[in-house]
């Protein structure tokens, strides 16, 4: 099972987006599912109805008891598409045995009515867990999508319930009237008819054939679900193809500059590991590795990782729980309230004697508004807290310093750092426009001009965008300046438009400029660059 | 790096082209359309880079944005004739490609040609017949005739189908199969014109401006022939080997793409090509350029890809995996 394969776009879903998910898996590979669901349980039935004609009901329940069994294949089949080594129906046929060695007894009795049996199955098929492992696996599993498991299990057992009798509806529904007033029900519903309950058998057969996919499909969609959110497999993938990318850029930088493939793969790892490990704890720092080797076995050889206890007997199971306290303001803010609330109804002797005198509207109005103003400073608290990321984004957006990306160095399968340039740019260009090579030369003032606008104006040119993209992304800069980024003269933009359109027609149309062009363009470059080296 | 051009071998025997005078005329084309139809400035360039590139268009657009106005003003400002097609699903073949009856006065068969003997055919609402109706059209878009009672009948030079469907009605409807989806060079989106433009549009349809300009001549109106000769102009554009190479990468990205049920095929490099060529003659370049090949990816591919569950689940429209596929593909390299 390899991760970079996966058919489909590992992100984290909601338990209801991965059945979604299944339903629609499961209508693209239906009629193999339907085939390979098929096939041995339809073969069972036929042998049933020859060893024991007189017996319909008890093969029925046969059949359908050993749905754990039918069940694997099409997940074998599924799991091996989804990671893209997809197998026929005559291989998977073949395979019928090897998926259903293990676990099987089990499953055939203490797990046959679990409600969780298609998003569990794949545990024992394909992990091939058994025992603790299988049980530890389950229990972290389960802590999320369970509860959809279970209702898929629910929802697809009544749709199969909903298709039989709606199935059987629809031939009643083609008997003739004449004849149908004339059909005895009473054998029927007593089960004196064997035929027909062959019949409901082949029939309850098929419905559980074609219901098959959407649940295993489903059930899996959910395991791998699970998968990708507890092993982080989108974070893995993003990193395959980071690494990919690198090693691709490594092997275009040894055709050109072999001196900086290790530099690359250096900034690489420890970019990955910035961007994996968590903040930095600031440990001692170590100038070789064997003395961190050495500090590592001094910490291990310590106190903390040497202390033994032993406890027996039976006791409750310590959980951290965390006691909430009330704040002190809050008690102080009750106890006064309670103070207030007596002073409220608190009646002199006299008012007591001449109850008759009393007005109870003005007390209730004042505690209603009492009531009111509570619960406005209590909704305007709650409304504050529950979107406090969302205003406290709001107000520091302004402050908040973007991180400064350190430019890259190969752009266009070419080295950009200005380091790379020669040292007068523009006396090698027309050197070599002299010699001949006007490709080169034209090419070298294109990437001396990349090179600085990517480390004096921090420009991201990503490797998708072609030379007139790049000229767009200047102009557009000239035209709108961020406030952080370096803004762009227009005579810098008009030159860089001017150079590209000279480049694409020398790369793409084989007609170099004229030589003056190329010594008006190298002396716009001198003004623009020429200052900053 | 190369210094390969792919140019055709006309070139060498042929006199050079005039550009200045080909650019000349297809901005005139494009400014006399644009007139006419009102902010849809995208749609008419990519209509004339079809008809350029002697290609067949699928434009899908809700009603009333304008497809028929298109056509008829894209024969009116080329001099051709106009057809047009209502699918239904009682449409019959014989309907669209015409058919041969028996003349009892003259004691022998005629051939009754049909609708698509024409320079520019709309096929309005092509989704409403069904799939053998719609495949009366597969011969005669890629083969440019028709056969009616064993006999092959040319269709006039240049022919273009302008089919168009409904996005938002899909109750009653035939989906187009893919053999025929593949047939047509672009799938054009049509959208609502920004507020400017609907506002001009407003005005000058209220006034009855529109429905003049398409009565009379307009200046600067070129013939069939000046079409075929940019037609055949377009074909000595050139192409340079990275170009190409980008163009086929480009294509060859959508079948390592796991977000996509089917990718596009080979027919959909050679489209690509063809369209990137006309869009650089469409705008003034006697090359292509890398960014003409961009430029033309997604309508070329829209229709040709298929999206995997996931991505529809999702909410993911073919434009937009498309956009993420031409996005990691390095574009040409000094």
């Amino acid at each position: 099972m390899q991760v970079k394969n996966l058919a489909v776009r590992a992100r984290l879903r909601s338990p209801w987006e991965s059945i979604d998910l299944g339903i629609a898996l499961a209508r693209r590979y239906w009629w193999q599912l339907f085939i390979v669901w098929l096939l041995p349980a339809a073969t069972l039935l036929t042998l049933c109805y020859w060893l024991f004609p007189e017996s319909p009901m008890l093969s029925g329940l046969f059949i359908w008891w050993l749905k754990p069994v039918f069940d694997r294949l099409p997940l074998f089949m599924i799991s091996r598409a989804l990671f893209g080594s997809p197998v026929s129906v005559g291989t998977a046929l073949r395979h019928f045995f090897s998926p259903n060695r293990r676990d099987w007894f089990l499953w055939l009795t203490l797990r046959r009515l679990s409600p969780t049996r298609s998003f569990d199955m794949p545990i024992t098929v394909l992990e091939q867990s058994g025992g603790k492992a299988r049980s530890s696996r389950i229990g972290v599993l389960h802590r999320k999508h369970s509860g959809a498991a279970t209702w898929l299990t629910l929802t697809l057992y009544h749709i199969e319930i909903f298709l039989l009798a709606a199935l059987s509806m629809l031939a009643f529904l083609f008997i003739p009237e004449q004849y149908a007033e004339g059909i005895e029900w009473m054998p029927l519903l007593q089960g004196d008819t064997l035929w027909l309950e062959w019949l409901y058998n082949a029939l309850y057969l098929l419905i559980m054939a074609a219901v098959a996919p959407f649940y295993i499909v489903s059930g899996f969609c959910l395991y791998i679900g699970r998968r990708i959110e507890l092993e982080g497999w989108d974070i893995e993938i993003q990193f395959r193809d980071f690494l990919e990318r690198q090693q691709r850029e490594r092997r275009a930088r040894r055709r050109e500059t072999p001196g900086t493939a290790s530099l690359i793969l250096l900034c690489s790892l420890a970019l990955g590991t910035m961007l994996s490990a968590p903040p930095p704890a600031n440990a001692e720092t170590v100038d070789t590795p064997q003395q961190g080797q050495e500090r590592i076995d001094e910490i291990l050889a310590g106190e903390d990782f040497h202390q033994m206890k032993e406890i027996s007997g039976w006791r409750k199971k310590e959980v951290d729980e965390v006691k909430e306290k009330f704040p002190q303001w809050l008690i102080d803010f009750i106890e006064w309230l309670i103070d207030f609330i007596e002073w409220l109804f608190e009646r002199s002797p006299e008012d007591t004697e001449s109850d008759s005198d009393f007005e109870w509207g003005p007390e209730i109005a004042k505690i209603l508004e009492l009531l009111f103003w509570l619960g406005l400073i209590g909704g305007l608290g709650y409304f504050g807290w529950k979107h406090r990321e969302a205003i406290l984004n709001s107000l520091q957006w302004h402050s908040s310093p973007k991180e400064q990306q350190a430019p890259p160095e190969t752009l266009f399968g070419l080295d950009v750092r200005q380091s790379s340039l020669p040292a007068d740019v523009c006396a090698e260009v027309m050197r070599l426009w002299a010699s001949g090579d006007k490709r080169a030369s034209l090419g070298l003032l294109y990437r001396a001009t990349l090179s600085h606008l990517i480390e004096d104006f921090a420009f991201y040119f990503g490797d998708h965008l072609t030379e007139g993209e790049c000229a767009q992304l200047v102009r557009a800069r000239q035209l709108e300046t961020e406030e952080e980024l370096r803004p762009v003269s227009p005579t810098l933009s008009h030159f860089v438009q001017e150079l590209t359109a000279n480049w694409q027609q020398l790369a793409y149309a084989h007609r170099p400029p004229a030589e003056a062009q190329v010594s008006t363009l190298c002396s716009q470059w001198q003004e623009e660059f020429g200052n900053d080296r | 790096m190369s210094d390969t051009t792919l140019q055709p071998e006309q070139q060498t025997t042929n006199p050079a082209p005039d550009w200045q005078a080909a650019s000349a005329r297809l901005q005139l084309l494009r400014n006399n359309i644009n007139r006419l139809l009102i902010g849809q400035e995208q749609v008419v360039d990519q209509v004339l880079v079809a008809l350029l590139a002697s290609g067949h268009v699928l434009l899908e657009g809700v009603p009333g944005l304008g497809k028929t106005l298109l056509v008829r003003t894209l024969a009116n400002c080329f001099g051709g004739h106009f057809r047009r097609i209502q699918f239904t699903p009682d449409l019959m073949p014989a309907d669209v490609t015409g058919h041969a009856m028996y003349n009892m006065g003259e004691s022998r068969f005629e051939v009754r040609r049909g609708p698509v003997f024409t320079n520019l055919l709309l096929a309005d609402e092509i989704n409403r017949a069904p799939a053998k109706t719609q495949a009366a059209l597969l011969e005669v878009m890629q083969e440019k005739q028709v056969t009616i009672d064993g006999q092959a009948l040319k269709v006039p030079s240049p022919f273009m189908v302008l089919a168009t469907q409904n996005p938002i009605e899909q109750e009653g409807t035939y989906p187009l199969p893919e053999a025929e989806l593949d047939r047509f060079l672009l799938k054009v989106l049509i959208d609502y014109p920004s507020l400017d433009a609907e506002l001009k549009l407003a005005a000058a349809a209220s006034s009855g401006r529109i429905e003049r300009g398409l009565q009379q001549k307009l200046a600067g109106e070129i013939t069939i022939d000046d079409l075929q000769q940019l037609q055949a102009l377009v074909l000595q554009v050139d192409l340079d080997e990275q170009v190409l190479n980008y163009a086929v990468r480009l294509v060859r990205a959508t079948r390592q793409s796991p977000q996509l049920r089917s990718p596009a095929g080979p027919r959909a490099s050679i489209g690509l090509l063809q369209a990137a060529r006309a869009n650089a003659l469409l705008h003034g370049r006697e090359f292509v350029l890398p960014d003409d090949i961009k430029a033309m990816a997604i309508p070329v591919m829209r229709h040709r890809i298929g999206l995997s569950p996931d991505m529809e689940i999702d909410g993911e429209t073919p434009d937009s995996a498309l956009a993420m596929i031409i996005d990691s593909v390095e574009a040409p390299r000094l």
